[in-house]
């Protein structure tokens, strides 16, 4: 058995580049626009694509690393996603811009992010440490989050959009090398519990309502999110702070969204997982009431990007370490890979309802009061959790 | 102290996260004026 730090090191890895490498994608919009002279529109459609094919393809995902090991799962991803980020850089037209931004990199994205290598780490770290584990790899995530994005910028500037997806695509090959530290074939094990086949595990989740809670509160983590991350620029703007605070905001949520993911994962070893999450829900509610009760100022719009960025991913930890908490880590993949779907279900409604609603309104107020309240919700939803181990009779 | 390196453990990472601070004081603006922040987060 591998060591539990060259795992969860490989993971954390593999995660930086894979998420920093696709939160990069809407810094292509003005120059890809111009040379293949498509329209935001068509470039969103990229996005929402490779958004809901990551999302979908999530639990079929999951299942073959759980079947046949995240290595595996992880090198196919990677290979897929340099092809589609070298696709994206040759795209002579929006539909070529369809298939790699969007399907290939989507597909990509699932094969290389939290889901499969959270499967490998929790199998490999003992239970009173899988928090610790977990943070450490979500942290990557944002850490990722965090620099490539700016460090994308600036290759963007130097050397033209062509020549900075390829070098993007070299960064992400670097995931065909790390996926040996996460790969091994994940039979059984002292911390897997007794076999099991994927349709008995899958049917054993249907019928525990705390999966069904899990699915509603990440559900609403989803839609949070991606209401702010999409809408709150152009709030800002509404309200005449623009370019300096919006850029200072943006940098705020990434950089407090690294220490969240890492303390939340940690607190889950600490205090009960549902608990913490409740938690989380309630903040992101009582932070969002008070910006929204404040006059609008560069003080406020910083202090809620600062918040809400340490409590962004803090759940990611948190949920997939209640679901291998109480079904094991044999099948943590496919489990959480369908309440990941949950969380990208809920962020297509984050995008497209606060969309809506403000075309028909003209104002976010009635989404930010839905934000509060789903908020409350979800708190409520993780208390009824029963998250005690399921017990299961030994199979023959 | 042994309980508490865990929780101070991020600390370890200001020196990159200098150099994060650094580029987005650097290029904040132009992925700002990207216009399409949402992908970005």
């Amino acid at each position: 058995m591998k060591r539990p730090w060259v795992v969860i090191a490989s993971a954390a890895a593999i995660v930086t580049l894979a998420m920093g490498v696709r939160q990069a994608f809407g810094l292509f919009l003005p120059p890809m626009s111009v040379e293949l002279g498509i329209g935001r529109a068509d470039f969103g459609l990229a996005v929402a694509i490779s958004n809901l094919v990551f999302g979908l393809a999530q639990p079929i995902v999951g299942a073959l690393a759980d079947r046949h090991g995240a290595g595996r799962v992880v090198l196919a991803g990677t290979l897929v996603y340099v092809a589609g980020l070298i696709g994206a850089s040759w795209a002579g037209s929006a539909l070529g811009l369809h298939l790699t931004f969007g399907l290939m990199v989507g597909l990509a994205m699932s094969a290389t992010t939290f889901v499969v290598v959270l499967g490998a780490v929790g199998r490999v770290v003992p239970a009173e440490r899988r928090g610790l584990a977990f943070g450490i790899v979500t942290a990557g995530g944002s850490l990722g989050q965090f620099l490539v994005v700016p460090g994308a910028q600036m290759l963007l500037s130097e050397v033209g959009y062509r020549l900075a997806l390829i070098a993007l695509a070299g960064l992400v090959a670097v995931c065909a090398a790390l996926a040996i530290g996460v790969a091994g074939k994940p039979a059984g094990g002292a911390q897997a519990g007794p076999d099991q086949s994927l349709g008995e595990a899958l049917n054993e989740a249907a019928g525990h309502r705390g999966f069904w809670l899990l699915n509603a509160g990440f559900f609403v983590c989803g839609f949070q999110l991606v209401f702010i991350a999409t809408h709150f620029p152009a709030y800002l703007d509404d309200h005449g702070l623009g370019l300096g605070i919006g850029a200072s905001a943006l940098a705020l949520i990434g950089l407090f969204n690294i220490f969240g993911s890492y303390l939340f994962g940690l607190a889950g070893d600490f205090w009960r997982r549902k608990y913490v999450l409740s938690g989380i829900y309630v903040a992101r509610a009582v932070v969002t009431a008070a910006f929204l009760a404040l006059p609008l100022t560069a003080g406020t719009a910083l202090g809620f990007a600062a918040v809400m960025g340490f409590l962004w991913l803090g759940t990611v930890p948190l949920t997939s370490g209640l679901v291998g908490q109480i079904f094991g880590v044999r099948y943590l993949s496919t489990l959480y890979g369908i309440v990941f779907l949950s969380h990208q279900v809920g962020s297509f409604f984050g995008a497209w309802v606060a969309g809506y609603v403000y075309d028909r309104s003209g104002s976010y107020d009635a989404v930010w009061a839905a934000s509060i309240l789903l908020a409350i919700a979800a708190a409520l939803l993780h208390l009824p959790i029963r998250d005690a181990a399921v017990r299961r009779t030994q199979a023959a | 102290m042994k309980r508490a390196l865990p929780w101070l453990a991020p600390l370890a990472l200001l020196p990159v996260l200098a150099l994060g601070l650094f580029l987005w004081r650097r290029e904040g603006a132009l992925i700002w004026l990207s216009d399409f922040i949402a992908a970005c987060f």
